[in-house]
């Protein structure tokens, strides 16, 4: 009986915060959920009554911005730059934070130091000489030299995150390692990689989401239209079709889905990698 | 790759204490990779701005402060640099307040923490371009949603030219950003709350301590380190804010919502090599004194209590 | 657990990778695909299937030369041209380019010593006798010749033919009945001018047309440093004429919270019955198929007195990069300054060739008045004012314009402000 009542007392309690949770939420939510609808209906519906809901679902402008207006080339270029930039930054941050963490060398603090001072620079603090940079090495308006740029800028955070979580390693684990004859790269790949799945999985989704998003960097270093990603050539597309309201709605979906199916499936490990920073 | 790093005595009988060259060759690829594409081109723009550039090429002529002469008596770097003081005002109060309750909201219930905290943070995990777009499609003057909304709920009075109105074109954008970046702090002090050893709480409820109490005699202090890196975060996002205004306004209109990002990019996009590196370092300067005065204020803080 | 977790969610990984990848691919696969180049040529401007048919026919044409075109300047007119700036310099472009912008930017181009002298060429080719003389002139730094105008643009007023003679009024004639005929819009409840000034860059072009429309060469002056901005007296006036679609409220609501594209909506949707447009609009028109008929009369002067019958000038213009193969790239030249091409272009981009032709008759009417009016005022149309100015002027500029229209600024004041921002920046260079 008394269990009854005290679960019915918390449920009661917890209401105002459901009213108020709710509401946030539908607050939140209800611009993307717009954008969706609107997405599917023709011009003269968004033009008559914005707020309305479509009265057929018109499919055709995911067809036409897809097709139409090479969202599978920057599709296409979004994929392979940001899976390269998360495997490349998963191999070299993991392999230098296993260096600092466990190896003793002179200099290992301070040039973890050098890595740690570039988190607190503006992006805007690199750009004139690294667009200058680029075209010297002739990397501009190329995948690759993204890749690199975008693997530079996400270094100093990965290789902070791993070494903190490699430090908490006991130092039998690669003492008896040793023992058994194992070098540090054969302890690094088939020891210390595999025990610390769960980190660079939050880790990578991390990476994935920055760099599946960034704009800033690649709208400097990137002007060509096949090269574009994603965020580019959503910027770009708009600028050619905003007067076709559905069209364009259509092209921002098309630039968000992949994020939310990512982000619904890796829910978890996305938000690791945001609070790891903030919780020691 | 095994076998070339392990090479010749590799496996020695104390790897930890023998000088070596293996922990140099792991930190190697990061160490060009990082110097080479990030905090190289950030020394580089630090020496740059003191020389005359040619388009893209650095000549070799030293120019002294001339560049920092012209930056700092130009009311239109000081217009963009205000404006991002003023978002920064905003976005340490407004974005990290709703977040916060919003996190002891989603604390406090049992059942759907799961499902808030994963309906909150959405717009979170989206480009600054989506968000900018989907914003400025909200404010379009004829086929926009806000105005209409406002009308259909009696708010007909506060209907506006979001983005067209120098007054409050900032404050439009200011919008779409908090919308975006409320979950950041939502998730992070959700992290916090659970770290919390729950009898903290249990005690102030047997005390008898209301909701307000609680929040602010128990849960912000408990939280005294989440809120250093919540902040230092929106130190960082409000002081280099460029996407979404870039595409909401495009710093205009006449300037009343130029940021520092923006003010830089227009002066690569011109080739002003030398105004933009001086000006990046100043902001950057401005940028690393901010976050690391803060961090250490709070440091002294909680040592001094 | 942690282990099976992570393993499901490594297979799901590895099955977004691999749809994407696929997907990535097989869209990859249609875009990629070009082969050695010889000429290897630019263009912005123009539509992308119109040149990939010009190419065409050019290489099906010739055996020893292949033309490979890359519609690589999508991008703004500030990106496109420090794309460009770039890629001579860096000798990383292209051989032929088209669509460059005369005035300071074709400077900018020259001064770095990347642009081919053309002066023989044109000699040789008779070219010389081709192009108007002020057009000519445009191209003409120091008495070389570094660019040849590839089309003649004039900008005009395109109206709602239905709702002209539903309203009945008239085409004008001078400003003044230029005036009226807003006034009489906008009595009946529609607006006369459409204004979309958000974005880069339709302010300082609008504002500009309005002032050399009143200020003529003088304007030039002003624009190339030689005169200061508040000292001219007809700025001001074409200025105040710009001021006053705003304050009379001939211009639609809203001009600072639209760009000008979707301002062009309003003009679509009957609500605007005047749109300010270039022939580019024409093309631009017919693929949003208004439901009224659209006419066309040149913006009269706001001076009369001025030598200018309205705007518009050369549209881009071609140049060769200095690390061209000469014969092959002149060969690519005397191709599509050929008549033929050029009426091609006419019919198929609305775009009058800058070089001699005959007007067909048999392409489209609205063309066919634009393109005549345009060919018989060559010498009383000015030139795209902006181009004279330093980019970051003109960036400065566009914003300068939204403070006036948006009520921040007087005209006066305006000009004060220009004035202030012209001479700060050539002093500092």
């Amino acid at each position: 009986m008394e269990f009854v009542s005290s679960d019915l007392q918390r449920r009661l309690r917890g209401a105002p915060f459901y009213a108020m949770l709710v509401a946030a939420t539908v607050i939140t939510l209800v611009p993307i959920i717009w954008v969706f609808a609107s997405a599917l209906k023709s011009n003269k519906e968004i033009r008559e009554n914005a707020l309305a809901l479509p009265q057929e679902w018109r499919f055709q402008n995911y067809v036409d911005a897809w097709f139409g207006a090479s969202f599978d080339q920057y599709f296409f270029n979004s994929i392979f730059i940001t899976v390269t930039s998360v495997a490349i930054v998963l191999f070299l941050s993991s392999l230098a934070a296993y260096s600092f963490a466990k190896m003793r060398f002179r200099g290992n603090q301070m040039i973890f130091f050098v890595f740690l001072i570039g988190m607190a620079f503006p992006l805007s603090a690199k750009l004139g000489p690294l667009l200058s940079l680029m075209y010297e090495l002739n990397l501009a308006n190329s995948r690759i030299g993204l890749i690199l740029v975008y693997v530079a800028g996400s270094l100093p955070f990965a290789i902070l995150m791993l070494r903190a979580f490699f430090q908490g390693f006991p130092q039998e684990l690669e003492d008896s390692a040793a023992l058994d004859g194992c070098s540090r790269f054969q302890f690094y790949l088939r020891i210390l990689l595999p025990l610390s799945k769960p980190s660079l999985m939050a880790l990578g989704i991390f990476v994935f989401m920055g760099t599946w998003n960034e704009f800033f960097q690649a709208l400097l270093l990137i002007n060509e239209d096949a090269k574009r990603t994603l965020p580019l050539g959503l910027n770009a597309f708009q600028d050619e079709y905003f007067t076709d309201f559905a069209l364009s709605f259509a092209g921002i979906n098309i630039t968000a889905v992949p994020v939310i199916i990512v982000y619904i499936m890796f829910q978890r490990n996305l938000i690791e990698g945001i609070t790891v920073g903030s919780v020691k | 790759m095994a076998q070339s790093l392990t090479g010749p005595g590799g496996r020695a009988a104390s790897p930890r204490f023998r000088p070596d060259l293996m922990p140099y060759l792991f930190i190697l690829p990061a160490v060009v990779i990082y110097l080479v594409f990030n905090l190289g081109p950030v020394l580089a723009s630090f020496v740059l701005s003191f020389f005359k550039w040619d388009l893209l090429t650095p000549t070799a002529e030293f120019n002294g402060f001339k560049h920092y002469n012209f930056i700092l008596n130009d009311e239109r770097f000081w217009g963009a640099l205000s404006h991002n003081f003023i978002f920064l005002g905003l976005a340490v109060v407004i974005p990290v307040s709703i977040g916060l309750l919003l996190a002891v909201f989603i604390y406090e219930i049992r059942r759907g923490r799961v499902f808030f905290r994963a309906a909150l943070f959405l717009p979170a995990i989206f480009s600054g371009v989506v968000i900018a777009y989907v914003w400025k499609w909200i404010y379009h003057p004829f086929a926009g949603v806000l105005n209409p909304a406002l009308e259909l709920v009696g708010l007909g009075a506060f209907t506006q030219s979001w983005l067209g109105d120098h007054k409050i074109a900032l404050y439009s954008t200011f919008i779409a950003y908090t919308w975006a970046s409320f979950g950041y702090s939502m998730v992070i002090f959700l992290a916090g709350l659970q770290d919390i050893p729950t009898d903290i709480f249990d005690a102030a409820r047997v005390d008898g301590a209301n909701f307000r109490q609680k929040l602010f005699r128990v849960t912000i202090p408990c939280l005294y380190d989440v809120f250093t890196f919540v902040v230092t975060l929106r130190i960082f996002t409000a002081m280099g804010v460029f996407g979404v205004i870039y595409i909401l306004t495009g710093g205009g209109p006449y300037y009343s919502s130029d940021v520092i990002d923006i003010y830089v990019f227009r002066m690569i996009g011109n080739f002003e090599m030398g105004w933009a590196t001086a000006a990046a370092t100043v902001n950057t300067m401005i940028v690393v004194c901010l976050s690391t005065g803060f961090i250490k204020w709070r440091e002294w803080r909680s040592w001094s209590s | 657990m942690g282990k099976n977790r992570f393993a499901t969610q490594m297979q799901r990984l590895a099955l977004i990778g691999l749809v994407a990848l696929l997907l990535g691919l097989l869209s990859l696969g249609s875009v990629v695909a070009q082969e050695a180049t010889d000429v290897l040529i630019w263009s912005l401007g123009y539509s992308g299937d119109y040149n990939d048919a010009l190419v065409e026919r050019f290489n099906e044409a010739h055996d020893d030369i292949n033309i490979v075109y890359e519609d690589v300047l999508t991008g703004t007119f500030t990106e496109n041209n420090q794309k460009v700036r770039i890629a001579l310099e860096n000798e990383a472009g292209p051989h032929v380019l088209g669509g460059v912008d005369v005035g300071a930017n074709l400077q900018a181009l020259v001064s770095t010593g990347q642009v081919r002298d053309l002066t023989e060429y044109y000699r040789a080719s008779g070219l010389i006798d081709r192009i108007p003389p002020n057009l000519l002139s445009q191209v003409t730094i120091e008495g070389r010749i570094y660019a040849i105008p590839q089309n003649m643009e004039s900008v005009g007023i395109f109206y709602n033919k239905d709702a002209f003679a539903e309203l009945e009024l008239e085409v004008p004639t001078s400003f003044e009945e230029y005036g009226d005929l807003l006034e009489a819009v906008k009595d009946a409840g529609y607006y006369g001018y459409t204004m979309g000034l958000a974005g880069g860059w339709p302010s300082a072009l609008m504002a500009s047309m309005f002032m050399y429309s009143s200020a003529g060469s003088e304007y030039i002056d002003v624009l190339s440093g030689t005169q200061p901005w508040p000292d001219c007296d007809n700025c001001l006036d074409g200025l105040n004429a710009f001021y006053g679609m705003v304050a009379n409220g001939y211009a639609n609501p809203e001009p600072l919270g639209i760009d000008y594209d979707q301002s062009l909506d309003l003009f679509y949707q009957g609500i605007n019955v005047m749109v300010l447009n270039g022939p580019w609009f024409i093309d631009a028109s017919v693929s949003a198929d208004p439901d009224f008929e659209i006419g066309f009369f040149y913006l009269p002067a706001v001076n009369p007195n001025t030598d200018i019958k309205t705007l518009g000038g050369i549209g881009g213009s071609l140049i060769v990069a200095e690390y061209a193969d000469v014969d092959a790239a002149f060969k690519v030249l005397d191709w599509l300054t050929t008549e033929e091409v050029a009426v091609q272009a006419l019919r198929e981009v609305s775009v009058l060739p800058a070089f001699s032709i005959e007007v067909p008759e048999d392409i489209d009417p609205l063309t066919y008045q634009i393109a005549s009016e345009t060919a018989a005022n060559v010498d009383k149309i000015g030139f795209w004012p902006v181009t004279y100015l330093p980019p970051k002027v003109f960036g400065d500029m566009n914003q300068i314009v939204q403070g006036m229209i948006g009520g921040m600024l007087t005209p006066e004041e305006f000009l004060n402000e220009m004035q202030e921002t012209h001479s700060t920046y050539l002093a500092e260079n």
